[in-house]
């Protein structure tokens, strides 16, 4: 695609919003809420709320706020001013709402987009004598003295936290954006400010300029080493299963550790109906299943899910084990609330990948697969009087997890294999302290990683793809950490924390000061600054410049090294331009220490030479601005600019692999009729690569019978200094169509997404041949694809 | 001729390899100058071959002209003679040769033999580009192994596994184990041991010769890695001034494997 033709795009990006707006409508037909919300998707989002002795209107105010919808009420309302109670654990918004509506005797009405009405709920006795339908027409213009409030999650954290560079995501924003082949969350994190893949084909993201390995992925708090499938085309993340999504791209809270760049901490979707549900989705290439419901009056609830993909069974129709290949996972969440508000909360995911299993013709065969289950267990404390030692409320929680991870990869005709196995046994806990505009937490996490690694093979090119070596390591870890937020003043947030860490036989970790603050300097803007140490003694054998990383092999860092550290700083601002637009601009500095980069010509005779030591900086700057949705048109703009260094051992300095300059997206969604149009929109410079000079044939001594061999397929080549120059520029754009309806009684939403719709040529990488002269080729990233699929709930 | 690394690479990116959309033609870029040599304590005539490259194959020329010497041990200086005839370095069913003109040091010239344990240093000046390549090498502290072979060994691929050891030699950085048949040769790199299943892709039907020989640093290291296909690193020049080997070897053993299937 011309880069004119990408303009053009960016501009109708920019101007359909504007159009789109003056098309707005919505339907007047609303409906008693119901537990399931309606079918309107803010609805069924889980909140986590609690609240004691407050105005009902205050409680309605937030729950709609927190979920993003427009609340509607007579301000003259009494039953507005009664007191409530509510016990601080999750449910969806829509229970929420109708659990404070039956405290104080209001009925909550909701239209199909969402607007929500309270009024004074009909007497029963008056109900039995005139039943109201459960569907009404209701026009709130017709209402006399109304009064329209709205706070949006959003606003609320951006009151109440200061969030220096956290972006809080939820499913259905994630699920706006164009899809290749299906949802996918990963995919979508790619296209927040700060976040980049090597290519379409990484098993991995970046974070500001770090290494792919520095990213904590969590699944409800639960670590997940290789979150992918099919060599990073797929995430684990089942899409049904996708609650809400947090993304820290720098100053990371105090309780997370481990790694240097970012988190990304996946919670579980929740069911929100005691009917049980679910939905099944079905695309080119797999089909997942969800089922969930509530019982014991919302007491307790379960969801699960499943997918596999099935291309290998449709393609043995025609040519058996032309395609052995398959993955398969399985994710599911139980909660269960008890006495007291205590909660109860347990996540499995199982997901394998089995390349051949046996089946192939010779013998090759490949499998990976994680696992985790890990419990949570809740409960708050509320003080019987004021002044208590446990302020307003203070919560208590303990978790336990396990993750494994196992990858073997035999070759044995070629009497090679390669293994990575990764046992995480973690437990951690934290209390947390509620008073007045302050909270406190302290925690602990202990944990014991078994990681190891062997590589065997007598092809020496195998060490193109994995280092041939063998690693083991099982460090024991013991992080505590504490954070403080609080107000001193109006217009000032403060967060002080920090993390102290010690790993068996690693030295350098000690005590990782996390500070950062929100200064408002009206109520719509806000300036942001932070400020912290990280530290990471896990490692992926992975290479950045390899534009085909499948896996991430994990390895420890040898005992008797020192921890890879980085310390970042943050500056920014967050103004909301209007009530439904948020603009976040934020600068960062990072400064890498003993960061361990793979050695791509380790020796496996040699012991501690897998990485080489770097240190280096990161620096740029991250621009988001979000259309939330309750609009015809909702998406965001993320661009991000960076520059990164690293200087090895010897003093010689370079880019990294993953050094982009500029990424810019821009994604949208826009409600047309019935019709969902999305579309996506990647512009993004060149990442750095080697050039190839030139070439030579390596003649093969053969010490058999002391003569040279001339080798035809042994070229050897000349290369310009380390990632001297770049690929182009990536240009890509997505585009979807979705439209809801009703099979049998089912409600379907059936997509169209194409992939890459000019057929962008997009290098992930090039490879050379010199023979009779240099021929580069390029390898591509992903070409013009045409998906589709169809969801369907019930 | 070592085609098993082929295999790999195609297992790996043959989804991919055709999926290459774009071709562009480059200029070569690179002026180097390549040699090769590997002291072997098996042979009396040791060879330098020295070419150089525009960064193409098919320009890839010998050099004449050059002034090769090897200073031994004890500081004596082998100068190596221009030769116009390369066929007794290449093997017979090689490829036609590259280079008609190598630089041989006739050991029998000196009346000397390489030294286990002993270091050489090699210097190529070339004084038509005013270059000079430099090396050295760590012969394998030990005496190589007379190169007759045994009475073969009858070896059933889908039964037996080949398992073999030997001692670790001073300065060998690695081993080197050879499995030549009339067809093919394929290379293991090993430690101190090596076991490979009947079913390896190494042996093949009928007579396989199997020689184990210990390496120093820059065989092993020129010879383990390859450029990456991607990135183009890879390959472990130890050289100055030029780029490829100058190594030694040393034969440890010798067998032979009557294959049958």
């Amino acid at each position: 695609m011309s880069r004119t033709r990408s303009l053009a795009f960016m501009f109708l990006l920019a101007i359909v919003p504007a159009s789109a707006h003056a098309q707005q409508v919505d339907s007047a037909a609303f409906s008693a809420l119901r537990p399931d919300g309606n079918n309107v998707s803010a609805l069924r989002t889980n909140v986590f709320l609690g609240f004691g002795n407050q105005p009902a209107r205050t409680v309605f105010v937030t729950i709609a706020g927190l979920v993003g919808l427009n609340l509607t009420f007579d301000p003259g309302l009494s039953e507005l001013d009664a007191r409530v109670t509510v016990n601080p654990h999750d449910r969806s918004a829509a229970v929420a709402l109708q659990e404070i509506a039956r405290q104080v005797s209001l009925q909550v009405l909701v239209s199909l987009r969402g607007n929500i009405i309270l009024r004074r709920a009909v007497p029963q006795s008056v109900a039995d004598r005139a039943p109201i339908a459960d569907t009404v027409n209701w026009d709130p213009q017709l209402l006399p003295g109304m009064a329209v409030q709205a706070t949006r999650s959003e606003r609320l954290e951006f009151e109440r936290a200061t969030n220096a560079s956290a972006i809080a995501l939820s499913a259905a924003v994630l699920r706006a954006a164009p899809t290749f082949i299906e949802p996918d969350l990963l995919k979508s994190i790619q296209m927040m400010p700060g976040i980049e893949a090597r290519s379409d084909w990484s098993a991995g993201f970046n974070v500001r300029g770090g290494e792919a390995d520095q990213s904590l992925i969590l699944i409800d708090g639960y670590p997940i080493y290789n979150p992918f499938h099919l060599g990073g085309v797929f995430s684990t993340f089942i899409d049904p299963m996708v609650g809400n999504v947090e993304l820290h791209t720098g100053t990371l809270p105090s309780q997370y550790g481990g790694r240097l760049s970012g988190v990304l901490d996946v919670g579980s979707a929740r069911p929100t109906t005691s009917e049980r549900h679910g939905t099944i989705e079905t695309s080119l290439v797999s089909t997942s299943a969800s089922m969930g419901r509530t019982f014991s009056d919302g007491d307790g609830e379960w969801m699960i899910a499943a997918r596999r993909t099935y291309a290998d069974a449709f393609v043995d129709l025609f040519k058996p084990n032309a395609f052995p290949y398959h993955f398969q996972d399985v994710h599911g969440h139980l909660a269960l609330r008890g006495e007291n508000g205590t909660r109860l909360s347990v996540t499995g995911y199982a997901g394998e990948d089995v390349v051949a299993g046996g089946t192939g013709t010779n013998g090759n065969h490949g499998l990976w697969r994680n696992n985790i289950i890990g419990a949570t267990v809740s409960r708050p404390f509320t003080p019987a009087a004021a002044g208590s030692v446990l302020g307003d409320s203070t919560v208590g929680e303990q978790r336990l997890s396990y993750t494994g991870f196992q990858a073997r990869l035999a070759l044995p005709n070629y009497q090679s294999r390669a293994f990575n196995t990764v046992s995480d046994v973690r437990a951690n806990g934290t209390v947390t302290r509620y008073a007045g505009t302050a909270t406190t937490t302290v925690g602990y996490e202990v944990a014991n990683q078994a990681l190891s690694y062997l590589a065997d093979t007598p092809l020496e090119s195998f060490g193109d793809f994995l280092p041939i070596d063998s690693l083991s390591n099982a460090p024991r870890s013991a992080a505590l950490y504490g954070n403080h937020r609080w107000r001193p003043a109006t217009s000032l947030l403060l967060d002080v924390g920090g993390r102290f860490e010690s790993a068996e036989g690693i030295t350098g970790l000690g005590l990782s000061p996390r500070v950062s603050l929100k200064y408002f300097v009206t109520n719509n803007l806000a300036l942001t600054a932070g400020a912290g140490r990280y530290t990471q003694w896990v490692h992926s054998l992975g290479r950045e410049e390899e534009p085909l990383q499948p896996l991430q092999f994990w390895v420890s860092s040898a005992r008797g090294s020192k921890a890879s550290a980085v310390r970042d700083a943050v500056v920014g601002l967050e103004r909301w331009v209007t009530p439904g637009r948020l603009l976040h601009v934020s600068a960062f500095y990072k400064k890498y220490d003993a960061l361990l980069v793979p050695n791509s010509v380790n020796d496996p005779r040699v012991f501690d030479d897998e990485f080489l030591p770097v240190r280096g900086t990161s620096y740029g700057l991250d621009i988001l601005l979000r259309q939330f949705e309750g609009g015809p048109f909702s998406g965001w703009m993320a661009y991000s600019y960076a520059m990164n260094n690293r200087v090895d051992a010897a003093g010689h300095q370079y880019a990294p692999t993953q050094d982009r300059r500029h990424n810019l997206n821009l994604v949208g969604s826009w409600q047309l009729d019935s019709y969902t149009f999305g579309a996506r929109m990647n512009l993004a410079s060149g990442f750095p690569n080697t050039p190839v000079l030139g070439g030579f044939a390596r003649d093969f001594y053969d010490p058999a019978t002391g003569k040279w061999v001339i080798d035809r397929n042994n070229d050897q080549y000349f290369t310009g200094a380390k990632n001297s120059a770049r690929l182009p520029w990536y240009e890509r754009v997505d585009v979807s169509l979705s439209r809801p309806g009703r099979i049998f009684g089912f409600a379907t939403r059936p997509y169209l997404s194409v992939v890459n719709i000019f057929n962008s040529q997009n290098p992930a990488g090039y490879v050379y041949s010199v023979d009779s002269r240099v021929n580069r080729g390029s390898f591509p990233n992903l070409p013009f694809v045409p998906t589709l699929g169809i969801t369907i709930a019930y | 001729m070592r085609t098993n690394h082929l295999a790999l690479v195609a297992l790996a990116v043959s989804a991919f390899a055709n999926a290459c959309v774009e071709q562009t033609t480059m200029l070569p870029t690179a002026s180097e100058f390549i040699v090769h040599a590997v002291l072997d304590g098996n042979l009396r005539d040791q060879y330098v071959i020295v070419q150089r490259t525009n960064g193409i194959i098919s320009a890839q020329a010998p050099v004449t002209g050059a002034q090769v010497t090897i200073t031994a041990p004890d500081g004596r200086e082998l100068i190596a003679d221009e030769v116009r005839d390369s066929a007794a370095i290449f093997a017979a069913r090689s490829y036609q040769p590259r280079v008609t003109t190598v630089y041989r040091i006739s050991l029998d010239k000196y009346g000397v033999a390489l030294v286990p344990g002993g270091t050489y240093r090699l210097r190529v000046r070339i004084p038509a580009d005013k270059a000079e390549i430099m090396g050295s090498t760590v012969m394998p502290a030990i005496l190589p192994a007379p190169p007759n072979s045994p009475v073969p060994v009858v070896f059933t691929r889908s039964r037996d596994t080949l398992s073999l050891s030997w001692k670790e030699v001073a300065h060998a950085q690695g081993y080197v184990v050879t499995f030549s048949s009339p067809a093919e040769t394929e290379v293991v790199f090993a430690d101190s041991s090596l076991t490979l299943a009947g079913t390896a892709r190494v042996f093949r039907i009928g007579m396989n010769s199997v020689v184990v020989s210990a390496v120093d640093v820059n065989y092993y290291d020129y010879f383990r890695r390859s450029s990456d296909v991607f990135s183009g690193s890879g390959l472990i020049n130890h050289l100055e001034g030029g780029t490829g080997v100058f190594g030694s070897i040393s034969r440890l053993s010798t067998m032979t494997l009557d294959v049958r299937q």
